[in-house]
């Protein structure tokens, strides 16, 4: 049991497309990733933009990618151990180069690979969920209770949020939770495309309790796989038509670790390559 | 592998677009406008009733200009839009419509609001076919000033001999546009199609850089089936 589990947490999740994008045959705007390694857990989802089909799904990616990078340097722990907070919003302003780098090697636009990032990294004592844009993150504190954290601002209308790439986005819109390590059992990351099903109350942003405790609870499973939560993803009538992601975390598990590092698989960029398109 | 079926929230709703048709149903558009309006008006209830998420999430409500402006239709579920046929008579009170737009559009947000109901930008839809026997200075202007809070999305359209200068006063952010002859039905479709746009999209359409670009907040289908060029 838990044989090379750093810090004893497993990692399973996965991302799909929407009925809608599937219908207009389009790939899945979502990417995913972690990283179970040198004693850390680093878990990322994004979602690219909507509005910005064909492009978007690589800003997803490399921004992912980039933390997993970055994360897997040897200079991270120790920076995340000196600094949690700091090292994970320097992961997203890692994240935002590999975007700019992406889209000028397109020469595209940024905006075209506008995406929403939400990173947690699980220390030693430290646990510290930075996001920017809409997902939802939520952590299971020692008496089994979902608590939503690093909450993105809320607009006025549905189809409302920022990204990654939005001016000053770092600096006026990136929110950072940080609590103990020994505070969080669980953890689950999601994009936009499950709210209606996982949100209690979706203009307050209320978890829905019973969604977390059985994630958790079967998350600890001896069979719980990744290949699980897709079918899942794939057949949950969300009432957006979005795409979905969904990635828990967990300690005090049956079984083994199963993926220490996982990275979706990257688009196909379909839009834009060497078209000098801009976003106007 | 062992399924993974958790308890999934249910009876969460569906968010809305709140769309305000304003329709020019004044004497000149007797014959074959009204007609041709008419039919393009149940072209749109069929159609937006036929796409999944517009028919839940689009609300529509009708506000006619001839005898004075009133509410035609209430605002509606897609679903629930049943073909009315309007009939002309009397000038043209486009001021009047514009003040009961904007307001059965606040009046609708609001109940959004206290109903705990998710929403989109709303729409204000304006179709003319002359230019405003009333005040309409100060209507028009509370129009701009909205669109330009980001109240409201201002879609403003002539037909025939429409004072485009008039219409030109209601929105910054687009010119008015001008029907291609009696058109009417390409331009529902044209409107329905872009209700379901707008009902299918999702977090990430407005972020700052686009909402500096109106037109890109949500992609909209191609109006030249029925925009004069």
């Amino acid at each position: 049991m838990r044989a090379g589990a750093p810090l004893g947490w497993r990692a399973v999740g996965g991302s799909v497309a929407g009925l809608l994008h599937v219908r207009d045959e389009r790939g899945c705007d979502d990417a995913h990733g972690w990283r179970l390694a040198d004693g850390q857990a680093i878990v990322a989802v994004a979602d690219g933009a909507g509005s910005r089909p064909g492009t978007s799904a690589l800003g997803a990616h490399v921004a992912v990618e980039a933390v997993l990078g970055v994360t897997g340097d040897a200079g991270f722990r120790r920076r995340f151990a000196d600094h949690p907070a700091p090292a994970v919003a320097a992961l997203f302003e890692a994240a935002l180069a590999a975007v700019e780098t992406a889209a000028a090697s397109l020469g595209v636009d940024p905006g075209l690979l506008a995406t929403t990032l939400c990173v947690a990294v699980i220390g030693e004592t430290d646990v510290v969920v930075g996001q920017i844009g809409d997902g939802i993150a939520a952590v299971e504190r020692p008496d089994g209770a979902a608590q939503a954290v690093a909450v993105a601002d809320r607009f006025e209308y549905a189809n409302e949020t920022v990204f990654l790439t939005t001016p000053q986005a770092l600096t006026d819109h990136l929110k950072v939770h940080h609590v103990p390590a020994e505070d969080v059992r669980g953890l689950a990351l999601t994009t936009d495309g499950l709210r209606y099903k996982v949100l209690d109350d979706v203009t307050g942003g209320v978890l829905y309790q019973q969604f977390y405790a059985d994630t958790w609870q079967w998350a600890r499973g001896g069979e719980a796989a990744s290949a699980a939560i897709e079918g899942f993803l794939a057949s949950v009538d969300d009432q957006t038509g979005d795409d979905k992601t969904l990635v828990v975390l967990v300690r005090g598990f049956d079984g083994e670790v199963a993926e220490p590092v996982r990275l979706s698989p990257r688009p196909e960029v379909t839009y834009g390559i060497g078209t000098g398109a801009t976003h106007d | 592998m062992s399924d993974f079926s958790p308890a999934l929230k249910e009876g969460n709703r569906d968010p809305r677009v709140a769309c305000a048709l304003l329709l020019d149903t004044s004497y000149s558009m007797s014959g074959e406008p009204i007609r041709q309006l008419n039919e393009g008006y149940k072209t749109f209830c069929d159609e937006v009733n036929e796409d999944p998420l517009a028919r839940k999430r689009t609300e529509v409500t009708v506000i006619t200009f001839g005898d004075r402006a009133q509410v035609a239709v209430p605002f509606q579920e897609g679903r629930d839009l049943q073909p009315v046929e309007f009939s002309p008579s009397g000038a043209t009170p486009m001021g009047a419509a514009l003040e009961l737009g904007l307001d059965q559009l606040e009046t609708r947000k609001q109940a959004y609001k206290e109903a705990g109901l998710e929403y989109y930008r709303p729409w204000l839809i304006v179709i003319t076919d002359g230019a405003p026997t009333d005040a309409h200075a100060a209507p028009a202007r509370r129009v701009r000033e909205t669109e330009a809070r980001k109240g409201v999305v201002v879609f403003a359209i002539g037909v025939n001999d429409a004072d485009l200068g008039v219409l030109a006063q209601l929105s910054d952010a687009r010119k008015p546009a001008m029907l291609e002859g009696l058109r009417f039905k390409e331009l529902f479709q044209w409107l329905s199609a872009s209700m379901g746009a707008v009902s299918r999209s999702v977090p990430g359409t407005s972020d700052a850089e686009v909402a500096q670009h109106e037109d890109e907040m949500t992609p909209l289908p191609t109006p030249q089936d029925w925009m004069h060029l």
